[in-house]
Formats: structure tokens, C-alpha cells, sequence
């Protein structure tokens, strides 16, 4: 279908200013996607999901009297374009009147024109549905075939995305984008009398989703890694717990994507720390006043959010309030410098601009702060994973993720992974099932004494970060090398 | 367009030959988060999805949309049926609804006053918020929302199912720097929430009053007192990890291969849409069109049954239980779900639970709970939020520092020292599940961290 015109919205917008409003924005979105899943337990065998959806609508967001309004209507005519721009300024109207003559500031952005596209090798859309499901399936039948008698179930899923989106807002700004991403992931559980466990490729949470086509979900090879992935499930079953203590820790990346996205992608964003995030996801341990003032982590720590980072899930041409993407520190050589921020936010922190991370998952939600791609900045002269491990004389490796929480503030955080590895005289050594490590964040990031170098260096995404209320499940990106952490402590889930 | 024009244009819309099933959800919501005592973000959305799904030589394939117009609800179902000729996978899909089975009562669900709500309308319902907090030197945040909600099936079996509830919600959270409460109220009508909002304000600015100064407490056993919306978060995570089908088939539910046994203390969960009880919205259809029936989980302690859709109970060889995800869920798309879960009432108050302490902690609310960890043993870590304080000799005492915890739901159910009468209606923030909880009294609650 046409994309809808930025004529259609800079005239909305133009209609708004006129109507009092002091800043005002139009998007029109239309999504498609398709999720694909196969399922193989006992003597069945079954496409699990298998559908594609589309959704498009506008939402106009308007301040007027110092208050938001947002509206959000379905379709793609100028009815529902209409409907959207006056229930916005209802909106906006009826908090001015509760909130009595407080005011909001916005940070000055240039306006931009143009269009962004996500660079696409292989159309996902127009792979055929059947050699989809002959991937998974075939990915299933390798997973099972290896577990032998211990497969319980195997599962393997397919998810596309793509993005149409038009953006005008009342500073002059009309630009469009086409923004598509695609991921694979498969798991298999075993069992062994009551003992049941689970391993996953390339994680469980999401699987492995990048921006791009095909081409992504080709180079994940679930089929060529379904073997291993079986073998290390069925060694769980008989694996020892991992022992309790303080030990010294090697995240491999898949684990320190979320150690990231959990420690250092939520805390740094300006509405949590502003405390607009109260109502559900929480605050931030890294407060304004810390701005500048905080030694996060060690000097190892260089942690950045990149919108330009190609591949990433957290890559655009301009974020949902027409701020053109870039790149911003956030933790420089160990220190607090940087927040990821709205225009609005920006103006608070009494920054010059913002930093382009307001996104909205759908065209009926309102935009928020949200990461983008946010990475824990490779050495240089950092190791591979292999020389990582080879250097470390005692420790555990810690595999892919199963359970995650963290407090209200981003301090105190559980993780339990579905495997880890002991590490003895640089090499590694027995199977540990059940494994977790828990920590307060500058602590644990204090601890980092080692991170990895470009080599092993691998952009990870999440599509299900959820936050806002009514929840908005955004994409976002997280790069990293395998890091060592000293003093943490482990111990076992059950 | 009204519900009766959404399922007209369902039924139009189904093929006059072949295996058809459109199923759609959609409504109206309006609502205003807030935070520092000021409104951050604000919403009136519209949206409908329409789910087509056709069965091809006994395959099934999805389409989704949210265009409604005849012209585009045709293209949905040949895409669904696309779909479903695409592939040359296993056969075997269970067949639609007929709509044959009878539609159970259900205490009504809808409120006119609600429906109608304008902006202005659900706005003016945070006032007493501000003004309370403003009074006593901290900020309100929280969330206000009134919505209308419309499901409709038509299948080419025969089913035609149309049903429409209303939804009204305050939160708030009184806080400083130094302490943070939160109270809510859920309902189907606004005129409920309006007439509670100032108690609920008032309550909210008491509890972060009675938490400032917060003391900290080392981890260790805890009696605790759960109130409802920390239980709620536990049950949802229980239903997320074991009481759908995918789950009981994979053998990760601690429900599985256990029917009939005794897992955990004497408490009942069931999942009931039907009863509207103590306020729950009720649903009397899944998006599958199928009778929703009460399905007890977890009998006094035993295992019962889990929850399934039209596909899963084939596989079972038992029938539906109604229970089939909702169009357009992203996080459902797991299979059938439990998103009505009541656990049944105690006969205590909250005095005669509170009399029962004589050194532990009041939980208003848990925060981030995971219930991955094991999932055979529902064991679950999570944090404290928003009101943890003190229980001494019996009474509410100073605010606690938050702690982090690490318990399996099965076995601190066994250490149950009672379940009080009164319950409260929960909705639940991860999931669309909402939750009748009571309070409850558990012994030895296991606290593994602090939070700093």
C-alpha cells in the first residue's frame, strides 16, 4: 500500500498549531508482521503458529496549555486522521484544566525531511511459508534425533517485522521510514524422571533478532546448531548445581546483552529518572543530580546508545519525535555522562538537544523514552572469548538466560541462566545446571576487569522490552564482547 | 461502529463454502498516567483487530487486521487462507466453533456511564490525588483509564458470539524520596472508582507517610502478609508457567503428570469469567467462540485441570475449556490462558491475620517477579515495592527498606497461616490477566536480599 503522504500530516499538525497548540506531531504507521512456529512433542508434530497481521492508524499528539494530548484512530483516511487530531486537543485540554498552569519545555530540534530505509538483502515477506516451516521443522527433527529418548518437546519460531512510518511535527519536520527486522530462536526440553530443563539458541528471550531480511535469519544456522544445543540439554539432566559463593564471572554475550539492557538501558533513561515511570516500571538509582558526578563501573566500561549502529533493533533515521539518530555516551571509563532522552527530558536536564530516543510501538501509543542501541563499547585490545577464558584461572561461564529480575531503582538483580560452565586453569570444564548470579549494579559493573575485544563482538536484540502503561513491547538493540566480572556471587536456583 | 455493525460485518464477511472462523476484539480507551503530580502521558485510542483463521485440507493458517471494511475483511480471510494452503506440514486442525453449545449467564460486565466517559470526565478522577499529596509534601503518580471492550466470533460452523464489558482504573502512588505507597482500584464501572477516589488518595498519602524514614532489615524468614496485588502477581506468573496446555504438554508446569495430587497447602485457584464475583469482569466466550467454563486448577491444595483451546484439547482428547488466547496478544501467542484467576476467599479479617504476627513484614505489592527459575517447583524471586513495613505484636509498624526474595509458591503455600474474607480485584500489568485475590498470611516468607 502507498505510503500515507507528509502533506496529509504537516497539514494536521498546521491545524493543530492554529488550534493553540504549542508543539504538535502526526504519525501514521502501518505494521505487518509474520510469526511462524513449529512444535514437536511425543508423536506429534505441528505448525504452532502460523499467521501474518497488519495494523495501521495515526496518532497526533498535541501540548497545549502545558499538557499532553494524544489520540490514536485506525485507518489511513482523513476521517480518522481528523478524529485523532480533535480528540488529542480533548485530551490535552482536559489535563490543562487538572494540572492548572504548569508548563512543558521542549528541546530545540532542526527540521528534517527525507526518508530511511533499513538496508533488507533478502525480502523475509517473500520467502514462501512452506520453506520457512521446513527450516523449523527440520531444526526440531535435528533437536530431538540428537536429545534421543530424553526430548520432551522441541519448538522453533520465526518472527518478521516491518514498519511503514510517516512523521510530521509542528517544527517542520516530514520525513518516512521503512524499518523491518527478523528473528529465529528454537528450544528443546529434556526430562529425566522429575528432573526437566531447557536449552535454547540463540537465547530463549526473543531468539536472535536483528534488523534486516532473511539474510539474519539464515545466519543464525538453527539447523547447523541444533546438535549442540541437544547435546548440552541432555548434560544438563545429570549436571551438578552450580555451587554457592563468590566467584569470578565470564558473561557470554547473549547473558551480557541483558545484563546491559536490565543495568544500564533502563536506569539511563531520563523519564525513569524523573520519576515518570513510577506507575510501573520504576525509577533509576542513576538520579539527575548523579549526572556527571557517578562512578558507575570500572574503567573498563564504556557503554554507548548508538541509533546509527547498523543491524541494530534500536536503528532509525529519526526517532518518534522527529530528532534526527545518533550516537551518545553514556558511561564513559566508568563514569555516569549521559541519559537517554526526549526532547522534553533534554529540556529538564537543560541539554541542548535531545538524544533522539522517543519511540512509540505502535501508531496508538504514545511515544516514550526508550533505548536504542544500547552497548557495552568492545576493547580495542581485548581478547577473543577464547583467550578470555584461557585467562582466567578459576571462574564460571555463564550461558544464556532463563530468569531475570531487578528492582524498582535498577539496583539489586537476580539472573539465572540455563547453563554455565566452570572455568579451571584456562579452560572449561564440567556442566553446571541451574546456575544464577545476583548483585547491586555499580558493584557488579566496579567488578568488570576484563572486556572483550572487536572480534566476539555481537549486536544482540529484544523486541519484548516492555515498559509504559498500557505496556508498549519496543525493539531494542544491545552490542557486546564477553566480559569478566570479579567477586560476584553465583549459586544455584534450586 | 457499534458492536452489533462489528459482528455484521464479521458474519458478511465469512465465505459462503470451507472452514472460516473471524474473531475480533476492539474498543475505546481513554486514559492519563501521571507522575510529580502532573500528567506525562495522555491517550484516547480507537482500534479493533479482526483474526480470520482457515482450516485447507486440515491446515490452519492466521491472518490479522484492523481494517474493518468489507473489501478488507475479504482480503483477510483469502490471505488466511493462503496461509493456511502454503504449507504441506502435518494435517489435522481441529475444526471451528458451531456455536451449538449454549453461551453461559454472566454477571454483566457493562457500564453505560463508563462507555460514554470523556476525557475531561476520567481526568477530573485524579484531583484528590493531587490535592492529597500536595497537602503532605509529596507527588502523586499512577494511572487513570476508562475503556469499553467489544469481542465478536463468527464462524462458517455456525457460532456467533458478541459480548461488550467496561473497564475503569486509578492507581496511585504517594512518594518522596524517601518512601513510595500504592493503592488502586479496579472496576467495570466508573461511578465506583469515582466514589473511591478520595479514600483511595487518602490511603495512599497515610501509607507513604507511615514508610518515610524506612528502616533495613537483614534478609532471613519473614512472616509476611501479602496483599492482594502482591498475590496477584504471583498467580500470574503461576498461570504464565503452569496452568495453560503448552505448558502441561511440555512437562515444565508443576502441574504436570501430578493430577490429583496434593503440591501445596489448602488454598484453591480457578480461573472463573463467568461469576463476576467481588467485581471481576466477566467474559462468557474465548476468541475461538467457545463457552468459557470455571476450570479449578489447584483444589484445596491438589491437582486439577489445566486450561485449553479448541487444538490443545484435541491433543488431550478433552474438550475446550474456553480458554483460547486473545486476538492480537503478542505475549499470548503461547497457547490457551488463564486470565480470570480467583483464589478463594479465607475467613479472616485483616485484623485477625495481622494478630497472628508477632515479628514480620506487611507486602503491598511485589515488583519484577520472575517465575522461570524452576518452574516444576513455581519458584519465583522477585522484589518488595512500594509499602513494605513492619508487623509487630500484631500491628502495622515503620516502613522497611525494600528486600529481594527467592520462594517457591508451592511450598510457601503449605506455610499458610490464613486467607482473609474480603478479596480485591487485581489487573494485572504484564499480562491482561485480571486476578481476585485475598489477603494472605504465609509463614516464613524466604527474603534472600537488600536492595542496596
Amino acid at each position: 500500500m502507498e505510503p500515507i503522504s507528509t502533506e496529509l500530516l504537516a497539514g494536521a499538525v498546521t491545524r493543530l498549531r492554529r488550534a493553540g497548540a504549542s508543539y504538535a506531531d502526526a504519525r501514521h504507521v502501518d505494521d505487518e508482521r509474520e510469526s511462524l512456529a513449529w512444535v514437536a512433542t511425543g508423536e506429534d508434530e505441528r505448525v504452532e503458529r502460523l499467521f501474518r497481521a497488519g495494523s495501521e492508524g495515526f496518532g497526533v499528539r498535541a501540548l497545549v496549555d502545558g499538557a499532553w494530548g494524544f489520540a490514536a484512530r485506525r485507518g489511513r483516511d482523513e476521517r480518522a486522521l481528523e478524529a485523532a487530531l480533535e480528540e488529542a486537543l480533548a485530551v490535552a485540554r482536559a489535563a490543562a484544566q487538572v494540572m492548572r498552569g504548569q508548563r512543558i519545555e521542549l528541546a530545540d530540534e532542526e527540521p528534517h525531511r527525507g526518508h530511511y530505509a533499513t538496508p533488507v538483502v533478502e525480502d523475509p515477506f517473500a520467502v514462501s511459508v512452506d520453506d520457512k516451516l521446513s527450516m523449523l521443522r527440520e531444526a526440531c527433527t535435528a533437536l530431538r534425533r540428537t536429545a534421543g529418548e530424553a526430548a520432551r518437546t522441541a519448538s522453533a519460531h520465526i518472527h518478521l517485522r516491518r514498519q511503514r512510518k510517516t512523521l510530521a511535527t509542528s517544527d517542520g519536520t516530514a520525513v518516512t521510514q521503512t524499518l523491518v527486522y527478523a528473528g529465529c530462536g528454537m528450544k528443546l526440553v529434556v526430562q529425566r524422571g522429575d528432573e526437566v530443563q531447557h536449552r535454547s539458541y540463540p537465547m530463549e528471550l526473543d531468539g536472535g533478532v536483528q534488523a534486516g531480511g532473511f539474510e539474519v535469519i539464515r545466519g543464525f544456522d538453527l539447523v547447523g546448531n541444533a546438535p549442540r544445543i541437544a547435546e548440552e540439554a541432555v548434560q544438563l539432566l545429570t549436571a551438578p548445581n552450580c555451587p554457592a559463593g563468590e566467584r569470578t564471572v565470564v558473561l557470554d554475550t547473549p547473558q551480557l546483552a541483558l545484563q546491559i539492557h536490565e543495568s544500564c538501558g533502563h536506569p539511563t533513561e531520563a523519564d525513569r529518572a524523573f520519576g515518570e515511570e513510577l506507575s510501573l516500571a520504576g525509577g533509576s538509582f542513576l538520579e539527575p543530580g548523579r549526572l556527571g558526578r557517578f562512578r558507575y563501573g570500572s574503567q573498563k566500561v564504556n557503554l554507548t546508545a548508538d541509533a546509527l549502529q547498523p543491524g541494530g533493533l534500536g536503528t532509525f533515521g529519526w526517532d518518534d519525535e522527529g530528532v534526527a539518530a545518533r550516537k551518545t555516551p553514556l558511561i564513559a571509563r566508568g563514569h555516569f555522562v549521559g541519559y537517554l532522552t526526549s526532547r522534553e527530558t533534554a529540556a529538564r536536564l537543560s541539554l541542548p538537544r535531545s538524544g533522539g530516543c522517543v519511540r512509540a510501538e505502535q501508531w496508538n501509543r504514545f511515544p516514550i523514552v526508550r533505548m536504542v542501541n544500547v552497548s557495552l563499547e568492545p576493547d580495542e585490545r581485548g581478547p577473543t572469548r577464547d583467550e578470555l577464558i584461557a585467562d582466567t584461572d578459576d571462574g564460571i561461564l555463564f550461558g544464556s538466560n532463563r530468569s531475570w529480575s531487578i528492582d524498582d531503582l535498577r539496583l539489586n538483580f537476580q539472573f539465572g541462566c540455563e547453563i554455565a560452565w566452570e572455568i579451571k586453569g584456562g579452560k572449561l570444564t564440567r556442566v553446571l545446571r541451574n546456575p544464577l548470579y545476583t548483585g547491586s549494579t555499580p558493584r557488579f559493573w566496579a567488578g568488570c576487569d576484563t572486556v572483550g575485544g572487536p572480534r566476539d563482538y555481537k549486536l544482540w536484540g529484544f523486541v519484548s522490552c516492555g515498559k509504559g502503561d498500557p505496556m508498549q513491547l519496543m525493539a531494542v538493540g544491545h552490542g557486546c564482547a564477553p566480559a569478566r566480572f570479579r567477586n560476584v556471587a553465583v549459586g544455584s536456583a534450586t | 461502529m457499534n458492536e452489533r455493525e462489528l459482528l455484521d460485518a464479521l458474519e458478511r464477511a465469512l465465505p459462503a463454502d470451507g472452514e472460516v472462523e473471524l474473531s475480533a476484539m476492539g474498543g475505546r480507551q481513554r486514559m492519563l498516567r501521571f507522575a510529580s503530580s502532573r500528567f506525562t502521558q495522555t491517550g484516547d485510542v480507537e482500534d479493533v483487530v479482526v483474526q480470520a483463521r482457515a482450516i485447507e485440507g486440515g491446515r490452519l493458517g492466521a491472518a490479522r487486521t484492523n481494517r474493518v471494511d468489507a473489501a478488507s475483511l475479504r482480503d483477510l480471510v483469502a490471505e488466511a487462507r493462503a496461509m493456511a494452503k502454503a504449507q504441506r506440514g502435518p494435517a489435522g486442525a481441529p475444526g471451528f466453533a458451531d456455536g451449538r453449545a449454549p453461551e453461559p449467564k454472566v454477571a454483566p460486565s457493562f457500564d453505560e456511564a463508563t462507555a460514554r466517559a470523556d476525557a475531561a470526565g476520567v481526568a477530573r478522577l485524579v484531583e484528590p490525588a493531587f490535592a492529597a499529596c500536595g497537602r503532605t509534601n509529596l507527588t502523586a503518580a499512577g494511572l487513570v483509564a476508562a475503556g469499553v471492550t467489544t469481542w465478536a466470533v463468527a464462524t462458517t460452523a455456525g457460532a456467533r458470539r458478541l459480548f461488550s464489558s467496561t473497564s475503569a482504573r486509578l492507581d496511585i502512588i504517594a512518594s518522596d524520596e524517601s518512601s513510595a505507597a500504592r493503592v488502586g482500584r479496579y472496576a467495570t464501572a466508573i461511578g465506583v472508582v469515582a466514589a473511591d477516589a478520595t479514600a483511595l488518595a487518602d490511603d495512599a498519602v497515610s501509607r507513604a507517610e507511615r514508610g518515610r524514614a524506612p528502616i533495613d532489615l537483614p534478609p532471613g524468614a519473614y512472616d509476611v502478609i501479602l496483599e492482594p496485588p502482591a498475590v496477584a502477581e504471583l498467580l500470574e506468573w503461576l498461570a504464565l508457567t503452569s496452568l495453560g496446555a503448552r505448558t502441561l504438554e511440555d512437562g515444565s508446569s508443576c502441574l504436570a503428570g501430578r493430577r490429583g495430587q496434593t503440591i501445596t497447602g489448602d488454598v484453591t485457584i480457578s480461573d472463573d469469567a463467568l461469576s463476576g464475583a467481588d467485581g471481576c469482569p466477566t467474559l462468557p466466550f474465548d476468541a475461538e467462540g467457545t463457552p468459557k467454563q470455571r476450570v479449578v486448577s489447584i483444589d484445596a491444595g491438589r491437582v486439577g485441570d489445566g486450561v485449553h483451546d479448541r487444538a490443545s484439547a484435541a491433543r488431550f482428547h478433552t474438550a475446550s475449556t474456553g480458554h483460547a488466547g486473545s486476538v492480537g496478544d503478542e505475549l499470548g501467542e503461547g497457547g490457551p490462558s488463564a486470565l480470570h484467576l480467583h483464589v478463594q476467599p479465607g475467613a479472616d479479617t485483616i485484623e485477625d491475620l495481622l494478630g497472628r504476627v508477632e515479628r514480620g513484614l506487611w507486602v503491598s505489592r511485589f515488583h519484577y517477579v520472575n517465575g522461570l527459575l524452576d518452574t516444576r517447583r513455581a519458584l519465583m524471586t522477585g522484589m518488595t515495592r512500594d509499602g513494605l513495613f513492619l508487623v509487630e505484636n500484631g500491628r502495622l509498624g515503620r516502613g522497611v527498606r525494600n528486600l529481594r526474595w527467592t520462594e517457591s509458591l508451592l511450598e510457601a503455600f503449605q506455610r499458610l497461616g490464613g486467607l482473609s474474607r474480603a478479596r480485591q480485584v487485581v489487573a494485572a500489568g504484564l499480562s491482561g490477566q485480571v486476578l481476585v485475590c485475598p489477603t494472605v498470611l504465609v509463614r516464613g516468607w524466604r527474603f534472600t536480599g537488600t536492595s542496596r
